[in-house]
This record gives C-alpha cells, sequence and structure tokens, in this order.
C-alpha cells in the first residue's frame, strides 16, 4: 500500500487551494470578495489560485454583470468535491500514522501471557 | 511531486509540507471553513419567523373552519413561505458574496408539512384523536430534529425538543380543535421566539 503522501494531490495541496476547496464545498457559491476576505489573501495570489483549480476542473467561475462593477462567482465541481475528500482522508491518514504508538511505546506483555517453557 | 508549467515556483513553495503538525493544522483548517456553511445553513430566522407566523394563523383557523379542513390554508402558506424563503437567501447571498443551498431547508419544510397531513388523515380514517391532533405536530418536531442533525445546530435541536414538549403537554389538557389551536399557538412561540433570538445573534445585537 503507498504512503498517504503519495496520493496527495498537487492542485489540491496547498494552503490557500485548499482552504477554496473547504468553504465552497460547505455553500452553492461564494464570490472573490467573500473568499479574498475568509482566507486572508491578496487579489493577485487569489486569482492565481484560483486559475489552477479552475484549470484542474475542480471549480468553475462566472462573471456576473449586475450592478455597477462585475463579480466572479465560485463554485466547487463533483470533481473539486471528490478531490477534497480524497486530501482530506489522505492526510487523517498521515496523521493517524504519526499519532498511532510505535514499538517502543506499546505497552510489554505481561508475565502471565508468557508461553510456557516446561 | 507533479511538475508544473512557469509561474508555478511561487505556489508550490506555499505547499503544505507533509508533517503531522501541518497535516493536523490543515485538517482544523478544512473544518473550520467547511463550517462557515454549515452554520449559513443553520441561520434560519427568516423561515423560522415565517412558519411561526403561518401556525399563529393557524390556531383561530382551527376553532373556526375545524382541523380536519386546515389542507387549503397549508397548501397556500406554503408555497408563499417557500417563494419568500428562497428569495430572502438569494438575497442574502447577493449581498455578502456567499450563497447557501435553500433545498434543505425547502425540502424539510414540503416533508413536514405533507406527513403532517398523511399524520392528520391517517388519525381521522383510524379514529385516532392522538394522531389526527397531535401526529401532524409530533411530525413537523421529528424534520425539526432531523434538519437539525443536517445543519448540526444545537439551538434547532433544542427548538424540536420544546416542540415535543408543547405536544406533551397539550394533550392532556385539550381535545380536537381545541388541541391543535393550542399545539399551534406553542410552536408559534417557540418559533418566533427562536426567530428573534437568532436574528439577534446574528446581527450582533443584544
Amino acid at each position: 500500500m503507498t504512503h498517504p503522501s503519495r496520493r496527495l494531490d498537487d492542485d489540491v495541496h496547498q494552503r490557500v487551494r485548499l482552504g477554496v476547496l473547504a468553504l465552497l464545498s460547505g455553500v452553492t457559491r461564494a464570490d472573490f470578495a467573500q473568499l479574498k476576505a475568509t482566507l486572508g489573501t491578496t487579489d493577485g495570489n487569489l486569482g492565481q489560485h484560483l486559475r489552477v483549480l479552475e484549470e484542474a476542473g475542480l471549480i468553475t467561475s462566472t462573471k456576473d454583470t449586475a450592478g455597477q462593477r462585475g463579480r466572479t462567482w465560485v463554485r466547487i465541481t463533483r470533481k473539486g468535491r471528490t478531490a477534497l475528500q480524497r486530501e482530506i482522508q489522505a492526510l487523517k491518514e498521515i496523521v493517524a500514522i504519526v499519532e498511532a504508538p510505535t514499538d517502543a511505546e506499546m505497552p510489554r506483555p505481561t508475565p502471565t501471557s508468557r508461553p510456557r517453557t516446561t | 511531486m507533479k511538475a508544473r508549467s512557469k509561474g508555478s515556483q511561487s505556489l508550490r513553495d506555499e505547499t503544505i509540507a507533509v508533517r503531522p503538525l501541518a497535516a493536523r493544522q490543515a485538517l482544523d483548517d478544512v473544518q473550520r471553513l467547511q463550517g462557515v456553511g454549515r452554520r449559513r445553513l443553520a441561520t434560519v430566522w427568516f423561515p423560522l419567523s415565517v412558519f411561526g407566523l403561518i401556525y399563529l394563523g393557524m390556531a383561530p383557523l382551527a376553532l373556526v373552519v375545524h382541523r380536519n379542513h386546515l389542507a387549503p390554508y397549508f397548501l397556500v402558506t406554503l408555497i408563499s413561505a417557500s417563494f419568500l424563503t428562497a428569495r430572502h437567501y438569494r438575497r442574502r447571498g447577493d449581498s455578502d458574496g456567499i450563497e447557501t443551498a435553500v433545498w434543505p431547508w425547502l425540502a424539510t419544510s414540503i416533508a413536514m408539512t405533507v406527513g403532517g397531513g398523511v399524520a392528520s388523515v391517517t388519525g381521522f380514517r383510524l379514529h385516532s384523536l392522538f394522531l389526527n391532533s397531535t401526529g401532524p405536530f409530533l411530525v413537523v418536531t421529528a424534520f425539526f430534529l432531523a434538519f437539525s442533525a443536517i445543519a448540526r445546530s444545537t439551538f434547532l435541536l433544542i427548538d424540536a425538543l420544546i416542540m415535543a414538549a408543547v405536544c406533551a403537554a397539550a394533550t392532556p389538557i385539550a381535545n380536537g380543535d381545541n388541541r391543535v389551536a393550542t399545539e399551534a399557538i406553542g410552536f408559534a412561540f417557540v418559533l418566533l421566539a427562536s426567530a428573534r433570538l437568532q436574528h439577534q445573534a446574528a446581527t450582533g445585537l443584544n
């Protein structure tokens, strides 16, 4: 079996991109300004990460031209949800592997559990 | 690591290092951000107010037109409530930049109304006064419990428990139309009071 770190997807495994997918997974859609405020990032940085996610087919974006200024709405795709679930699973496995007790920490067998020699 | 075309170096630099602490931190961040949607789903002061008003109108109507003739009232008010709720969430999404799904709320409200109607008709056919007059309210309570689990909302869970208490309290003190009216007033009070509390919490007023 491969180590879970090998299953981490480069398109997802990044703080801002993982944050975008996590936020979008719980809502119908979010606009650029809200994503920027929630994730505490800059216009340029967020735009760059959204482009990576969109090229990978993990999100879709639409421009809303209503009002004085254009607004970009972002929505997670089915592929994006699957990728996020896979990433969460891999991260959980990494944490579980590290937090599992090592051989040195395992309790030693009690004397009564040893096989008899006579 | 997959090779990425030019301009990707800065992105790679921010990649979460696969250290246990970083993985744990990333999982915590994911959970926190997923909670944003859940919290918004559980912020339901508007539909709570609408349904509170529907129950408030139902109380005198049950005494005037008989509890078994309330179906047209519910049909009209439910369609109106669904339309108003959908419009409210759409407007809220437009104003603050996050749109949440309306379907869990609409599906719950339609299912609880249909379920309540079925309970009432079944009670009438089986000559069960309890099922006929308290059944619909218990169905609504059960759907509230289910919705509180979906939205992971303690607030809605408490609402559902108070609704169950209203049903239990009304059963021994009133019968027939009086019981339906008592339960409707109880439900209206619970829904309107919790809508007010949630609205205050949402707008930061105390």
